[in-house]
């Protein structure tokens, strides 16, 4: 070859030779050298976490199955104002639909926004109804409402959940954590709608809902227990109540009820109102329980031996206690008293004399023993531990209280704190933790069971079934008002004043009644409390009564027989 | 054409390429094999989606018998609820049991 021609061919293969090594070079930066950051910019561009489905919260149900918080399905309306082509009539005829100002539509339909929400929750039919207009824009995102289909059935053990995504009071506080179902999201690269592009097969995940709770509680004896409760409080004119029916056998909760209440499904119409309805008074208000807590005082000295049930004293109306003086709170002739007479004719000077033979050491470890001045840890939000003081507490103690714990004054309990002390009397002085939840099955199936243990054995069994005799001569001699047909059942009233700054009330009282039956083998314990009944002032005229209506109803839905120790039958929803 | 394009292209013209036809022939099979695996790939990738949109559609369809279940037992539940069975009880014309007798019973 000439060298011209050959000096051009070389020149020109330079030149192309030099353009693709700038190619390669470029491609080289671009795919190897800066990889790593185009790639993460890609994935911020395409790839997100898209939620294809919210499971619903875990649900309620009773003893037998049946549903006591569940999930329906409601709809939330929403529109892509870019899509939405005639906002004014898309406006008009929202408005007509969802009963909400037309302007107000217009204005959110008139945005640059991607998204706006323009009413939630509504019905499936108003849903079915706005399909039915072909709205291009528009659109009906499915959402979860809880619903409580008992209406306001156990409101206080149920508590509520409220849209911001949160259970409060009662099992929904409680569990909230637990009930919150896990959202189904999946990874991967979206289109400009933000939807996932199904690029690769993915395994089909399955919704799990949350934690789901079954209940000791048991919905026919729950509602027998309201019904009772509301006519009880109608019939002796009080502020209101709780009554608590427990199985001492295990502790297991089955009925609580409380007045007033509220309905869980429209907790917000209960606003503002005081003292909060949504606080369970069963857990979360303390009370003086009064001459009910004498249970606790003679069990305390039967069990020290202190006394027996033949032990005399002699009862002249008064005792000094600490400085305190303290009598009996109605007149009762002088003379020799037994340990019995103390509970039968609910003897203040008798109590007072027991307390004070014990010392406050004894006595005071009892009513710890007993669960007094603590919390029971009973899977309820909001529990508050009562008030208990001892001598250890040199800022709050007084030498009179020595005295007047021992009938119930001076001290605070929650009504769930003094069942539990009578329930362990009832189950031969074994205390066990009370529960309301009998299982707990979580979102992959595994089933959390609760088995009752017992806690302590605060007194022997030997005292306590003579103390359950005790108790029931207070029943037939004392209070017989509280007494069931073809039934021994076992109990106390306790007639307490209601304390106020400087004093008692003289006109007010809180009267209640705890019992058990049937004796020798109680089945159930009902704890009976009435605030500020204006018929009577007495326990023995009003919570007693109460007891032995819903003693007898429980024992035949039930299918207790009398006290012959058969197993009870479970009550039939 | 400009004295630059013909003093380029006067080596070109000059320039001698001879074409082997087995090269020919190798370079053909080359490129339609890779044609080959390139629409494999395709239909592969394409079928893979279509799968996937199948399960997200199976999803959705899941998620809404759920909804509905969820929704049935609510309506179940109101419906047989304890103040709704009381007010069926007293129209039908039931009483509470005021007085049971316990049969013993001998063997």
């Amino acid at each position: 070859m000439a060298e011209g021609p050959r000096r051009r061919l070389q020149l020109v293969s330079a030149l192309l030779i030099g353009c693709v090594l700038v190619i390669v070079a470029q491609l080289f930066k671009v795919q190897i050298w800066d990889h790593r950051f185009y790639q993460e910019w890609a994935v911020e561009q395409r790839v997100r976490a898209v939620t294809v489905a919210e499971p619903p919260r875990g649900v309620i149900r009773d003893r037998n199955g049946r549903l006591l918080a569940g999930n329906k399905v409601m709809y939330s309306i929403e529109a892509a104002p870019l899509y939405v082509v005639d906002k004014e009539s898309v406006a008009h005829e929202l408005s007509m639909l969802l009963h909400v100002p037309a302007a107000n539509i217009e204005r959110k339909l008139d945005t640059d926004s991607l998204w706006v929400p323009l009413a939630s929750p509504v019905l499936k039919e108003t849903k079915e109804q706005l399909e039915a207009l072909n709205l291009p824009g528009i659109t009906a995102r499915p959402v979860w409402k809880r619903d409580y289909p008992e209406g306001s059935l156990a409101a206080h053990v149920l508590g509520f959940y409220s849209a911001a995504g949160r259970g409060y009071y009662g099992l929904e506080g409680f569990y909230d954590v637990s009930l919150q179902p896990e959202r189904v999201e999946r990874e991967g690269p979206v289109d400009t709608a933000s939807a996932l592009i199904p690029w690769e097969a993915t395994p089909v995940v399955l919704p799990r809902p949350g934690t789901e709770l079954e209940l000791t509680l048991d919905r026919t004896v729950q509602g027998l227990v309201e019904e009772e409760l509301a006519y009880s409080v109608e019939m002796y004119q009080a502020d209101g109540g709780t009554i608590i029916v427990m199985d001492p056998r295990t502790f297991e909760i089955l009925a609580l009820a409380s007045l007033p209440n509220y309905a869980p499904g429209r907790f917000l119409d209960f606003m503002g109102e005081e003292p909060s309805v949504y606080e369970d008074p069963a857990v979360s208000r303390q009370y003086e329980p009064g001459s009910v807590f004498k249970i606790l005082t003679v069990a305390a000295a039967l069990d020290a031996g202190v006394v027996t049930p033949e032990t005399t004293y002699y009862d002249e109306g008064w005792i000094e206690v600490g400085g305190h003086v303290i009598k009996n709170a109605s007149y009762h002739p002088p003379g020799d008293m037994t340990v019995a007479d103390i509970l039968i004719d609910s003897l203040n000077v008798g109590s007072a004399w027991l307390s004070t033979e014990m010392g406050s050491d004894l006595f005071y470890r009892y009513l710890r023993a007993f669960g007094i001045g603590r919390t029971t840890g009973i899977d309820l939000a909001g529990e508050v531990a009562g008030q208990l003081w001892t001598p250890d507490d040199y800022e709050n103690w007084y030498d009179g209280y020595l005295g007047t714990n021992s009938f119930g004054q001076g001290v605070a309990v929650t009504p769930l704190q003094m069942i539990v002390a009578a329930a362990t009397v009832a189950n031969d002085g074994a205390r066990m933790r009370p529960h309301i939840v009998s299982r707990r099955i979580a979102p992959d199936g595994t089933a959390t069971i609760f088995r009752p243990t017992p806690e302590k054995q605060v007194i022997s069994s030997e005292t306590a079934r003579v103390l359950m005799e005790m108790l029931v001569r207070t029943v037939e001699e004392g209070d017989p008002h509280a007494m069931v047909e073809g039934y021994r059942v076992a109990g106390k009233t306790g007639t307490a004043e209601i304390p106020v700054p400087g004093g008692y009330l003289s006109d007010e009282t809180i009267t209640s009644f705890v019992g058990f039956g049937p004796v020798p083998d109680p089945q159930l314990v009902i704890l009976i409390k009435l605030d500020r009944p204006k018929t009577s002032h007495w326990a023995s005229e009003t919570a007693a009564w109460t007891f032995h209506r819903l003693a007898k109803r429980l024992f035949t839905v039930l299918g207790i027989p009398p006290g012959d120790g058969r197993v009870v039958a479970e009550a039939t929803g | 054409m400009s004295d630059f394009m013909q003093w380029v292209t006067h080596g070109v013209k000059r320039g001698r390429f001879e074409m082997d036809s087995r090269a020919v022939l190798y370079v053909s099979t080359f490129f339609v094999a890779l044609t080959l695996v390139a629409a494999g790939y395709l239909m592969l990738v394409s079928r893979t989606a279509a799968q996937g949109r199948h399960i997200e559609q199976l999803q959705v369809e899941l998620f809404r018998l759920q909804r509905e279940n969820e929704h049935l037992e609510v309506q179940i539940a109101r419906q047989s609820s304890v103040s709704h069975l009381m007010e069926r009880a007293i129209e039908a014309g039931f009483v509470p049991a005021e007085r049971v007798e316990f049969l013993p019973l001998t063997k």
